[in-house]
């Protein structure tokens, strides 16, 4: 290649490094919470997270992009004197649509990105993969293909198996986790019935740590098929009803099968403006001949201190959320927890009751506050509770 | 051949008797401010009331300036900074056809039948197209509100909605929101955070209120939119 080639191509590359900064948005988060909390005793606790992030657009619309997001977290839990941290790549998305003025558009996520089941019960955490939206004339199609592994075991919320509890047990700044292969399909019909929307999901994790790994205690292996009803019931009450099955295998000391069901209604009203109530029923069923507990690929706990997973329960919620001015917003949410079959040594089906009120302040677009109140009533127990202040600058 | 001949065009001028189109004009009812009409002849013309209105004639309205069309039996209430084109207004056996087509805008329709016959009503925006099933309704060129009768809205993805009273409908190239996105919305939340890895990207969560989701447990350590808007009144 002669010098002058050489010199076009620099030039040319120099256009298009100063066209992308250009183009470029970064910024930074600080997340801060301390509280207080007395459970099995009293104690406060710290939580803090920094992060960084950046978009880049490929074009002027900004429908193709690659955003990356990376913190570093520390917190003093309660009940404990130590801090730990960790950092974390929480996105790396490449997101590419290729004729977003097509009659059937669609795009895709490529890389590490939020995932979530249409309940948000069985998956809702970060993953790595790729991701399919489309929009046809009958609705819209998702589909997801991706893997556990590559996350940061000290965040990720997939807990399946006690292996997956044993990489998480760990000082390590970034520990890999969990080994599962993950997809999903989803197919979303508008009005289908009416004006209801049907929706139809299969999901279905399956362990690889017997290929990976060959030490593994417990390999547990899922599918997930759920059906869900959602519209209006007036111009400012809607309605969701999904039900899920599970079916699986756990191979432990011996092999057992993981069939268990998941029903979930929830109504959303706006009846004055600023103003939203809900109300949620959710069951999953319990240990019994033929189900077993509801095993999500998320742990998630189903209130804000009740700390049990979503098996073997029964939960009614009811909340508001009131937000009478643009840099105020007040919720309040009840919770009563139950067991669908009482648990063996237990006394009744009733475990717990659960009250929380928040409120959040925006200060500016870049500094908010955000206040928390929880009191627990677990069923013969004394009253716990937890209150914590969290500020969020973004820089 | 020539009784042949004559047989044909009696046949022909049978059926188009009995299928009869005709073409109607709209009329200009009032204006104030500054409205401007193009009859397809590429001359922009002031608009005065009692003016004529052809199939093909684009109105066009400044600031504070508004008119008010009649098409057929229907009227149409054209606001300002409202670029439109009255693509098709015919009466046939049983219907009559009215075709609107919004560049920009907002337009407010009072839709009657006319001589007891259907009414076919259509406004189109560059992203999606709302068929009128009677009464009254409002167009803007990104949102669909519903305030009585009922309204089709078909977006150019080729989705169809049927919006009753009290229904909203967004639509923008690349999305369609409904009134449970915009109540939702419209209750301005704060978001503490605003970070890229918080946003919603997947349609089918965002279509359904995206309320269900929640964040994963945190395991501690080892120590431890162009668019469109029309209402129907």
């Amino acid at each position: 290649m002669n010098m002058r080639r050489k010199l076009i191509m620099i030039a040319l590359l120099s256009i298009l490094a100063c066209g992308l900064v250009g183009a470029v948005d970064f910024g930074a988060e600080l997340s801060n919470t301390g509280g207080v909390e007395d459970t099995v005793d009293f104690d406060w606790y710290t939580e803090h997270k920094a992060s960084l992030w950046m978009t880049v657009p490929f074009d002027k619309s900004n429908r193709n992009s690659l955003s990356v997001e990376g913190s570093l977290f520390a917190e003093k839990p309660a009940q404990s004197d130590d801090y730990t941290f960790y950092l974390n790549l929480d996105l790396f998305r490449f997101t590419v649509m290729p004729n977003p003025d097509a009659q059937s558009g669609f795009s895709f996520n490529i890389g590490r990105f939020p995932v979530s089941d249409v309940t948000g019960y069985i998956v809702s955490q970060k993953l790595d993969g790729v991701g399919f939206d489309g929009t046809f004339t009958f609705g819209n199609i998702s589909f997801f293909a991706g893997y556990t592994g590559l996350l940061n075991a000290r965040e990720t919320g997939a807990m399946m198996s006690v292996d997956d509890y044993l990489d998480s047990d760990t000082d390590d700044i970034y520990a890999l986790g969990a080994k599962r292969a993950v997809g999903k399909l989803t197919a979303h019909f508008p009005e289908l019935i009416g004006s209801t929307d049907f929706i139809i999901e299969g999901l279905g994790q399956f362990d690889l740590r017997d290929q990976i790994d060959s030490d593994a205690i417990e390999t547990v292996h899922t599918a997930y098929g759920t059906v869900m009803f959602t519209g209006p019931i007036t111009s400012a009450v809607f309605y969701t009803l999904s039900a899920t099955y599970q079916t699986g295998l756990k191979d432990s000391d011996k092999e057992y099968s993981e069939n268990a069901g998941l029903a979930a209604a929830r109504i959303d009203a706006y009846p004055i403006p600023m103003n939203h109530f809900f109300g949620s029923l959710l069951y999953t069923t319990a240990e019994g001949d033929f189900f077993t507990t509801f095993l999500p690929i998320t742990v998630q706990t189903p209130g804000a201190m009740y700390g049990s997973g979503y098996s073997n329960i029964m939960k009614a919620s009811a909340g508001w959320q009131f937000n009478p001015r643009q840099y105020l917003n007040f919720d309040l949410t009840g919770n009563v927890f139950m067991f669908p079959e009482e648990p063996e040594g237990g006394d009744g089906l009733y475990g717990a009751s659960e009250v929380s009120a928040g409120a959040t302040f925006s200060v500016t677009s870049d500094l908010n506050f955000r206040l928390d109140g929880t009191l627990l009533f677990p069923k013969d127990e004394d009253m716990q509770y937890q209150a914590a202040l969290k500020a969020v600058l973004g820089l | 051949m020539r009784e042949r001949l004559v047989f044909v065009i009696l046949i022909t001028l049978m059926i188009f008797a009995t299928a009869t189109v005709s073409a109607l004009d709209g009329e200009i009812v009032a204006v104030s401010g500054k409205v401007e009409y193009n009859d397809g002849s590429g001359v922009w013309k002031l608009a005065k009331a009692g003016g004529v209105l052809r199939s093909g004639s684009i109105i066009s309205t400044g600031f504070k300036s508004e008119a008010t069309v009649k098409l057929g039996a229907s009227i149409l209430s054209i606001r300002p900074l409202t670029r439109m084109t009255l693509r098709q207004l015919v009466e046939r056996d049983d219907v009559v056809d009215t075709e609107v087509y919004l560049d920009v805008g907002k337009v407010k329709a009072e839709v009657n039948p006319l001589n007891n016959k259907k009414n076919g009503f259509t406004v189109k925006t560059p992203v999606a197209t709302a068929s009128v099933r009677g009464t009254i309704y409002e167009v803007s060129d990104h949102e669909v509100r519903v305030l009585s009768g009922n309204v089709v809205c078909k977006t150019n993805k080729g989705v169809s909605y049927n919006l009753k009273p009290g229904a909203v409908l967004k639509v923008d190239k690349h999305s369609v929101k409904t009134i449970r996105n915009i109540l939702s919305a419209g209750m301005g939340s704060i978001s503490l955070s605003s970070l890229p890895s918080v946003e919603t990207t997947s349609p089918i969560i965002e279509a359904i209120g995206g309320t269900v989701a929640k964040k994963p447990v945190v395991i501690p350590a080892a120590s431890e939119e162009t668019s469109l808007v029309i209402t129907v009144q």
